[in-house]
């Protein structure tokens, strides 16, 4: 399978194309609009079936807008959003709100914060039954069912949903979080930094619940996070991001054993390892993380890249893709487009 | 004074928080030297009480709390400052906060106050503490202590207002606040859980710097494995208010002796290990603070527990030089150790 996914479109369940999410900067009496946050510019994106895709950066690198770009959450300034394989593809910014409706079954997102993402005042039966009503489960008993068979999924006693939220640990409103995303049988989850709020050791936890869910229901992650050790554990293919553009996106394996973007590999030397054996040499990064309002000409990186070249100021580089084994490596460097070539 | 490099001395440390008529036992007999040149790490979950052992150090224990028993000795200046027994207001303690020692929060954004320009808020402990003679004077140093810190343009920085630093810019302008009256202890508190990895890796080397000039002691407190193994020389691990195992960072790391600490490395996921690595989650949760388990506070969740671990919290165990452990069961026990 691993030699013809690159191209199989059978494969891809979502395919992102030119997405552009911008949010407009109002000013003055009039509410003019006077320049753009690009959060999320120009982004190209496939997620296959049946993958976990980790998606990186630092923060405000556009990883949460980015999934909820995808899943129409947040409206996108424009590009495509194409769900589903081959033919069978629907444009999601083309679907009007019904139709989009009717898609929410199909794609569901687990939040970062598991203490402000289930309403306090609704115990877990309350909360968890909405999408279900939504979604046409009209017997309270039918409901009452599914939702036991929910809790218990995710290692819960079924009783639990007679409680309310504030009886509940941090790691348990998450597995609560994670029920209520699986609650309509959907095929793509976003996890939004979900495992990020929480204690180290119930952070295995979670993982681990996740890695088995997607195995018994087949279903796809996009999984967001800034802890590239914990994407490093979970993910099969990882997209790199940094200023509203993906710089780099490859196979889990490929990533950290031949990384190409010079941001990536700052920001794999920045990480500490809690292994005392691997100490190694850092490259420091120097400076902060431009503002998106006034993104820098040419390549988004290139005030803080340790090899800038002149290029690298003027032009913005396109994205490469290097095939190895049949598996596809994409990164966005003026640099290392020279040395392929 | 048993050891000169020793600068602030831990022993039995107890604070309970009174809060709701209950009582909160949070620290229940913390021991340990801090030397100088050291870094220290204090790991453990949240609501394990490292920060209130921080806190404690610094004299800056919430207003319903009170050190029940138990010493903090701060070896300064020739003298042994006893701090558990100095008001926490007073103005000795004052005197100590900022030239003596000094803290560094964990949000920088909220630590600095949002109505003062960051070069008043710098001079402020310049003048306070006599290191500066005249307001000119203070304005240069603290231009002088943000350029150290690499902030770029530091004449124009002083004058600005915190909402204007970056989140990595005002970590950097607390240090230099805590660095300013060169301090010999310094406290973190988990410094860079608010910021992304490569600003954290910048105020880090940020931190070593100090440690080399200064010869500064810092107790650095964490919940990161990575953090420790990049940056530690000893390593506590805290749980439910008890240090259950401290030594040096290398020993602790790689041959853990309390479950504790054994189940925690096993829970992490480590950059470099790969996909297949296997995670261990340690089952079950934190015990509630106010309905604590009788014996070992780890009992409930250990692997290795016995009826022993549930009647007693077992004592401070040397198993190897340096390295302390509070189990019945340490895992070293089987090497004749």
């Amino acid at each position: 399978m691993a030699e013809n996914r690159k191209n199989a479109a059978n494969d891809t369940l979502i395919r992102v194309r030119g997405l552009k999410t911008w949010y407009p900067i109002k000013k003055g009496l009039f509410k003019r609009t006077a320049g753009y946050v690009k959060a999320v510019d120009n982004v190209d994106l496939d997620v296959y079936k049946g993958e976990i895709l980790g998606v990186v950066g630092e923060s405000g690198c556009g990883k949460t807008t980015l999934g909820k770009s995808i899943l129409q959450l947040i409206q996108p300034y424009e590009g495509q959003v194409i769900y589903g394989a081959g033919e069978e593809g629907r444009d999601l910014m083309q679907m009007n709100k019904q139709e989009l409706n009717q898609m929410r079954s199909r794609m569901q997102i687990v939040f970062q914060d598991p203490y402000s993402s289930l309403n306090p005042a609704f115990t877990i039966f309350k909360s968890m039954q909405e999408p279900l009503i939504r979604f046409g489960m009209k017997s309270k008993r039918e409901r009452k069912e599914k939702i036991a068979g929910l809790l218990q999924a995710v290692n819960l006693p079924a009783e639990y949903m007679e409680r309310y939220p504030n009886e509940f640990s941090g790691g348990q409103r998450q597995r609560i979080g994670i029920a209520r995303a699986l609650s309509v049988s959907p095929e793509f989850i976003v996890c939004d930094e979900a495992v990020s709020a929480l204690d180290v050791s119930i952070q295995a936890q979670v993982l681990k619940l996740l890695k088995e869910l997607k195995e018994r229901y087949h279903l796809t992650y996009m999984f967001i996070t800034h802890d590239l050790s914990v994407v490093e554990y979970i993910s099969d293919r990882i997209v790199v991001m940094y200023l509203g553009h993906i710089v780099e996106v490859a196979d889990t394996e490929e990533l950290f054993a031949n990384t190409l973007h010079p941001y990536t590999k700052a920001l794999l030397s920045a990480i500490p390892i809690a292994d005392i054996n691997k100490r190694r040499k850092r490259i420091p990064l120097q400076g902060d993380v431009p503002s998106p309002v006034n993104p820098p000409a040419g390549c988004p990186f290139h005030p803080r890249c340790p090899e800038c070249r002149e290029e690298c100021r003027k032009e913005a580089p396109k994205p490469a893709t290097l095939v190895k084994d049949g598996r596809a490596h994409i990164v966005c460097c003026h640099q290392v487009q020279a040395e392929i070539s | 004074m048993e050891n000169k490099d020793v600068v602030v001395s831990v022993k039995d440390l107890h604070v309970n928080f009174y809060n709701n008529n209950r009582c909160n036992r949070v620290l229940r007999g913390v021991s340990f030297d801090l030397k100088k040149r050291d870094i220290m790490c204090i790991v453990g979950e949240s609501g394990c009480g490292k920060s209130v052992t921080a806190n404690s150090i610094m004299g800056l224990l919430p207003e319903l709390s009170r050190i029940e028993s138990g010493s903090i000795d701060f070896y300064y200046q020739g003298r042994d400052i006893r701090i558990d027994r100095l008001k926490r207001k007073g103005k000795e303690m004052r005197e100590l906060r900022g030239s003596g020692m000094a803290m560094i929060f964990q949000d920088p954004m909220t630590a600095l106050n949002p109505v003062f320009t960051v070069g008043y808020q710098i001079n402020e402990a310049l003048m306070y503490h006599n290191q500066a003679k005249t307001k000119k004077e203070a304005d240069q140093m603290a231009v002088q202590l943000l350029k150290d810190m690499g902030i770029p343009l530091p004449q124009q920085r002083v004058k600005e207002y915190p909402h204007q630093f970056s989140g990595g810019m005002c970590q950097r302008a607390m240090i230099a606040m805590a660095m300013s009256c060169r301090p010999k202890v310094l406290v973190a508190d988990e410094p860079t859980t608010a910021l992304d990895v490569t600003i954290q890796a910048q105020i880090f080397e940020l931190m070593l710097e100090l440690k080399n000039n200064n010869d500064t002691a810092i107790l650095l407190i964490t919940h990161d494995m990575g953090v420790v193994a990049e940056l530690a020389d000893r390593v506590a691990v805290m749980y439910m208010g008890n240090i259950v195992e401290s030594g040096e960072a290398r020993a602790i790391l790689t041959r853990p002796a309390h479950p504790y600490t054994k189940a925690l490395l096993d829970s992490i996921p480590v950059l470099g290990r790969g996909k297949g690595q296997k995670l261990e989650p340690i089952k079950g949760s934190t015990p509630d603070p106010y309905n604590r388990p009788k014996g070992c506070q780890f009992a409930p969740r250990c692997p290795y527990a016995t009826k022993e671990c549930e009647t007693a919290m077992p004592g401070e165990q040397t198993i190897e030089e340096g390295h302390m452990c509070r189990c019945f069961h340490n895992l070293l026990k089987g090497e004749g150790i």
